[in-house]
């Protein structure tokens, strides 16, 4: 038996919409209705990222979810900037890829999030706790000034390099690569 | 229903400060080096000031001095932010009030050449940054004062860069030293899946006047209702909030005409698609206002709306004009927000 998790989000869900939200208590536990419910998602911002998606069962039992320490695993990024600009901040957006869609995984009471974690990085390497699995990584320097008389330098990403040289392609942006293990990635940021 | 974990031992990566990580991404201020040069070159900067604001933030004597010698940028959060701003404008206005027999001065480093506590100084200087090359469609006319406002759409004008579908408003009379563009932006990205659902994207936007949520509640075909943190006063300067203090914009002896068109936030769409959506409306949403040396005039609303109906569409933008006429204050909730930025503007009612 582990720690039990107090404050985690829970969403009880279909499976491409979000019926109720609650937090665990101190116990680590929750109650939401059961009515109409696919899917029990717990949503993990610390101290490790992540989201899990339980089935529920028809006759509505508990459900139990329970993260296991071998779960967790480092992921360590390093940005590349171009040579003649230096680094300021970049704004790190991760979302995990799950069995259940975006739409579950990025929601809000009043929309959906850009990414399910956003952070603003301010040294040009960064570390974080992730669940295994799919990971979509998202990173940028936007500052939104198009008709400014002297325009800020913006960035994006012009490639995300694994730990083995292999570069995924982007996709709507984004790039999503697999995490088994501990790894480290590189992002080569170029100006937009 | 527990969910669990197994113990951990190590503290939490993300509040770890040697990391690498901060705080989320709205909350961080960045006063660049380059800006902190610039503010020191002030007349109002002293050693003594600049010694009396770092230790108001908590920082050390060797801080300061890498600050004022120009080796490091200051990194805030919003509150940190809010309190500088509002020292700052105290500091102004004490040392304002002893050098200038009462007036006292707020920064404005753009279009005024010098602002005074109670009003907005003339601008003398003429300006040419905008060279059209098409003058676009007049969409309203109206006299304003001792002058007429004049609302023009799909501009095609070259600034350095160029664009094809700026609009513009300006203000010609005899009196437009004293008439000064404040304008405010909110947005909304709003996602259609396929199922004609609408998912409103959350967020904040980065902007080199500050930061501001994405409005939600808007559908395909309406709008959302913005709040106080979902405007922003739509200025490229920390200390002067009119559009002219860093913006596209034409000053001659007898008018003044701002350009603007908005990005279509094409990262924050390429998300709302990979979030689900088969199509993605970016709105950019604007109440702009005329202000004559210390009050507002007149008010004028345009939208401009890029419809992306896939991911690779790369749509013109279409503006729609809104309500416009004369004006006397702000609404609650933008002066809330633009005081809360430019707290010195606070006379602008």
């Amino acid at each position: 038996m582990g720690v039990p998790m107090r404050g985690v989000q829970v969403l009880c869900t279909t499976r491409s919409k979000v019926l109720t939200a609650t937090v665990t208590d101190a116990d680590g536990r929750f109650q939401a209705p059961a009515e109409g419910v696919e899917f029990v998602v717990a949503r993990f911002t610390e101290p490790f990222l992540g989201c899990v998606a339980r089935a529920v069962g028809a006759a509505a039992e508990p459900v139990s979810i329970s993260i296991d320490r071998a779960e967790i695993v480092k992921l360590s990024a390093h940005f590349e900037l171009p040579s003649d600009v230096p680094f300021d901040w970049v704004d790190l957006k991760l979302t995990p890829r799950i069995e259940v869609p975006p739409v579950v995984v990025l929601w809000e009471p009043n929309g959906l999030r850009e990414a399910f974690w956003v952070r603003r990085v301010i040294q040009p390497t960064f570390e974080v706790r992730v669940l295994r699995g799919t990971w979509e990584l998202r990173a940028g320097r936007e500052i939104d000034a198009p008709m400014a008389v002297v325009r800020p330098v913006n960035l994006g990403v012009a490639q995300l390099t694994l730990e083995d040289g292999a570069a995924p392609a982007a996709r709507f942006g984004g790039y999503e690569f697999e995490i088994a293990d501990e790894v480290t990635v590189t992002v080569a940021l170029q100006k937009i | 229903m527990p969910a669990q974990q197994e113990p951990q031992q190590e503290a939490p990566v993300d509040k770890n400060p040697e990391d690498g990580l901060a705080a989320p991404a709205a909350d961080l201020v960045t006063i660049s080096r380059g800006q902190i040069a610039e503010a020191l070159r002030s007349p109002m900067a002293s050693a003594s000031a600049a010694n009396a604001l770092g230790a108001s933030l908590g920082l050390t004597p060797l801080q300061i001095a890498a600050l004022v010698a120009g080796r490091s940028d200051l990194k805030l959060t919003q509150t940190q932010y809010e309190n500088l701003r509002r020292s700052v404008t105290e500091l102004y206005q004490s040392r304002g009030t002893e050098a200038q027999d009462g007036g006292s001065t707020c920064g404005s480093s753009g279009s005024p050449t010098t602002t005074t506590g109670s009003k907005v100084a003339p601008v003398t200087t003429t300006n040419s940054t905008v060279t059209e090359t098409t003058a676009g469609t007049t969409t309203h006319t109206e006299a304003v004062g001792s002058g007429t406002v004049t609302v023009r759409t799909d501009i095609k004008g070259t600034f350095g860069g160029s664009a094809d579908h700026l609009f513009a408003f300006s203000y010609k009379g005899t009196d437009s030293a004293d008439n000064h563009w404040l304008q405010f932006i909110h947005r909304e990205i709003v996602g259609i899946h396929a199922d004609g659902s609408a998912h409103p994207q959350v967020g904040s936007i980065t902007t080199s006047g500050g930061s501001y949520q994405l409005t939600p509640g808007g559908t395909a075909t309406t709008n959302g209702v913005p709040g106080q943190a979902n405007y922003n006063t739509d200025t490229a300067s920390s200390t002067d909030p009119f559009y002219e203090a860093g913006f596209i914009n034409n000053r001659t002896a007898d008018s003044t005409t701002m350009y603007d068109q908005p990005s279509a936030a094409v990262s924050r769409v390429q998300a709302a698609f990979a979030a689900g959506a088969t199509r993605v409306i970016s709105r950019a949403h604007f109440d702009t206002y005329l202000i004559t040396v210390d009050h507002v005039v007149y008010h004028v609303q345009l939208t401009m709306e890029y419809d992306f109906t896939s991911a690779t569409a790369n749509p013109a933008p279409v503006s729609t004009m809104g309500a416009a006429g004369a004006a006397t204050a702000l609404p609650a909730t933008i002066a809330a927000k633009f005081h809360a930025q430019f707290p010195a503007f606070a006379f602008i009612k």
